[in-house]
């Protein structure tokens, strides 16, 4: 086996098992934690709500699958089905809210009514309240 | 005083009304699909849905987007490949309770029951059937159920190099706390 060829043989078997291990990298990859992610958007509950309601198909171009972040005053927190928790910020829309959905291990302290929070999530779109998903606390 | 007693009805009636409805805006849907090469499950925990326990009507709607997957991979595919999600961001029901005159909602207790309506998945609209437990426990309801669609039934095509990894049958599961609207 001359030289020339091993070399050969050996970077085919090295992009192989590298393209394996890339592939298998990818194939496996989760949601990324958003403490980590910088936000495409900062923007209040309301200013995104208003965008919404008022072209609900250009909102979605715009925001659905982008990382929002956004700073607002609790009106409710409700626990869902196994670890899921929503809390709602306020818009002072009678219409809707922005609805912050998060696992309960994320929440640290006790959060009430009336709290300001910064939450980072990912936008799903729009039903009756703006939805963000995977969300995370901003410190 | 004709003119209040016209507004008190008015009141009364819509109070009436409303006090048989019941909301979730944080429902939860997931669906499941098991083969011997994977098993898949995804969750949606955004889910808003409507019961009037007076004439037993039951509305749900969710953002596909909301699905999520243990792998970004599968929603990714799921999303772009699968249901489309741009194109059809949303999925709905539509239906009933059978029989919602046997049943007396205001009163404790667990109850079993079968809903039926149109679901709308991928734009495509289905009749389905499935059996449910509605839990009354004073002002607050749960509804759950159990059943099971095929994607193909709604245009959903899996392409063959992953046939054999999705199921053709998924179990989809229901869990809605419903509040007083």
């Amino acid at each position: 086996m001359s030289s020339t060829f091993k070399v050969i043989l050996l970077g085919l078997v090295i992009l192989f098992l590298g393209g394996a291990i890339v592939g298998l990298i990818m194939y496996n990859k989760t949601d990324p934690d958003l403490s980590r992610v910088k936000a495409d958007f900062v923007i209040n509950p309301a200013k995104l709500f208003e965008e919404f309601a008022a072209d609900e198909a250009a909102a979605t171009e715009k925001y659905v699958g982008r990382i929002v972040e956004m700073t607002g005053t609790v009106t409710s927190i409700d626990k869902g089905s196994g670890t899921s928790i929503s809390i709602r910020l306020g818009t002072g829309n009678f219409m809707g809210d922005v609805i912050c959905t998060l696992t309960d291990e994320k929440i640290e302290n006790d959060i009430k009514p009336g709290d300001i929070l910064t939450i980072r999530g990912e936008c799903s779109g729009m039903l009756m309240d703006v939805l963000l998903n995977n969300c995370v606390f901003v410190k | 005083m004709k003119k209040l007693a016209i507004i008190l009805v008015t009141f009364l009636s819509f109070y009436n009304l409303s006090a048989q409805k019941y909301m979730t805006r944080n429902g939860y849907i997931g669906f499941f699909s098991h083969t011997p090469m994977e098993d898949i499950k995804a969750d949606n925990n955004q889910v808003a849905s409507v019961l009037d326990t007076g004439t037993g009507e039951i509305v749900f709607q969710v953002l596909m987007k909301s699905f999520k997957f243990e792998k970004s991979l599968m929603e990714e595919h799921f999303n772009e490949n699968y249901v489309e999600s741009e194109k059809f961001p949303k999925s709905t029901f539509s239906g009933e309770i059978g029989e919602p005159s046997s049943l007396d909602l205001t009163v404790n207790g667990k109850y079993e029951v079968v809903v039926e309506g149109d679901l709308t998945i991928h734009g495509i609209t289905k009749k389905v059937s499935a059996p449910g437990i509605i839990e009354v426990k004073n002002e607050s309801i749960v509804a759950t159920a159990k059943f099971v669609i095929v994607p193909e039934d709604y245009g959903i095509e899996i392409p063959g190099v992953v046939r054999e990894k999705i199921a053709k049958e998924l179990e989809v599961s229901v869990e809605m706390k419903y509040t007083r609207m």
